[in-house]
């Protein structure tokens, strides 16, 4: 019984056969099918690299240039808003508990381990099931895009 | 060099040399974007927004790949968070372009179909099979997954190599070239099955 060529060694056949084991090289040689399969792959790979490239119908830089400008005398403004909304944030958060952090410890200071546990539990359970529910979306994005 | 060198000027304040890495990266950038976004109208807003999200990330590149396939690698991801985004809308659009209407795109032009690699022979004949040879072509590559699409057409047209495929969609060596053996195959069978030998 002819052992002929794996599908994979007669695309690298057809890549480069300069880069294939000799035993290859002369099996393809001597036998017809796997000359004949190689060969449609090569007039394949020929064909594709043949093929015109898509372009764009617009002017990408004519689109692009006048927005770089635009975005780049934005970026001193953007940053300092940015770093004032961050700053403005922390204050928000840090001054009402320095305010009340006596009512919050107390408040803390009040609940039982149980009630601790069951928070702390509660918390990580919905966590996970965040987590879960991302991947289960990365899974069915995934599957839509062919991954698989 | 060149990379650097742009790179280096960008970076100066020189904008007019993203000119020139926007010219550069065009045609690879087209190629992702025509082979992950089915609906034309899309494809002018994604192509500007790689290249203003290259433009500011551009102070973090760090040479460990050309610039070309980093350039690549950022197509790549926002056209995939588009289709993530734009979901509903992919479908409908699909439903109304089928794949025979991408094929005639005013973006593979028909005449180009006889000009690279396709010597001008005189022959009407002889031109019309080679046009006709690559619609047949086209067609098949688009009916194949996004993804397959992306990678056979980098490979082969772009003739991007497995690590520089790897590092633009961001899977494993081993799947790139596992993705792009089945692409082939599926390709070939594909063409095999509907046209015989003619169709390659």
């Amino acid at each position: 019984m002819i052992h002929h060529s794996s599908d994979q060694e007669l695309q690298g056949y057809a890549l480069d056969p300069a880069a294939c084991p000799p035993e290859l090289i002369a099996h393809i040689g001597s036998c017809e099918t796997c000359r004949l399969a190689a060969e449609d792959y090569r007039l394949l790979f020929t064909q594709i690299k043949e093929l015109p490239a898509p372009a764009f119908d617009f002017d990408l830089v004519q689109q692009v240039m006048p927005q770089l400008k635009t975005v780049q005398s934005r970026t001193a403004a953007d940053r300092f808003v940015e770093g004032f909304l961050v700053v403005f944030i922390l204050l928000c958060c840090i001054a009402p508990m320095m305010v009340f952090r006596k009512y919050i410890l107390n408040m803390f200071g009040g609940l039982s381990p149980l009630l601790m546990y069951t928070l702390l539990g509660g918390g990580l359970i919905i966590l996970l099931f965040t987590l879960l529910n991302m991947y289960r979306k990365y899974r069915r994005q995934m599957q839509w895009l062919n991954f698989h | 060099m060149e990379d650097k060198y742009l790179v280096g000027r960008v970076l100066n304040g020189d904008t007019r040399a993203f000119t020139l890495i926007i010219r550069n990266t065009e045609r690879l950038v087209a190629q992702i974007v025509f082979r992950l976004i089915p609906v034309a109208e899309d494809r002018k807003d994604l192509a500007q927004d790689i290249f203003l999200k290259a433009f500011h990330k551009l102070p973090a590149f760090r040479f460990q790949s050309k610039l070309s396939t980093w350039i690549a690698q950022i197509a790549y991801n926002t056209c995939i968070s588009w289709l993530e985004k734009k979901r509903p809308l992919l479908f409908s659009g699909l439903e109304e372009s089928p794949v025979v209407e991408e094929v005639l795109d005013p973006a593979y032009p028909e005449k180009d179909l006889k000009e690279p690699g396709f010597p001008d022979t005189g022959w009407p004949a002889e031109q019309l099979i080679r046009k006709e040879r690559a619609l047949i072509l086209q067609k098949e590559i688009n009916g194949l997954p996004p993804v397959y699409q992306t990678l056979i057409t980098l490979f082969h047209q772009e003739s991007m190599n497995y690590e520089e495929l790897a590092r633009v969609t961001g899977l494993p060596d081993g799947t790139v070239k596992s993705y792009l053996f089945r692409a082939r195959r599926m390709l070939k069978e594909n063409l095999l099955l509907k046209y015989k030998k003619e169709a390659l």
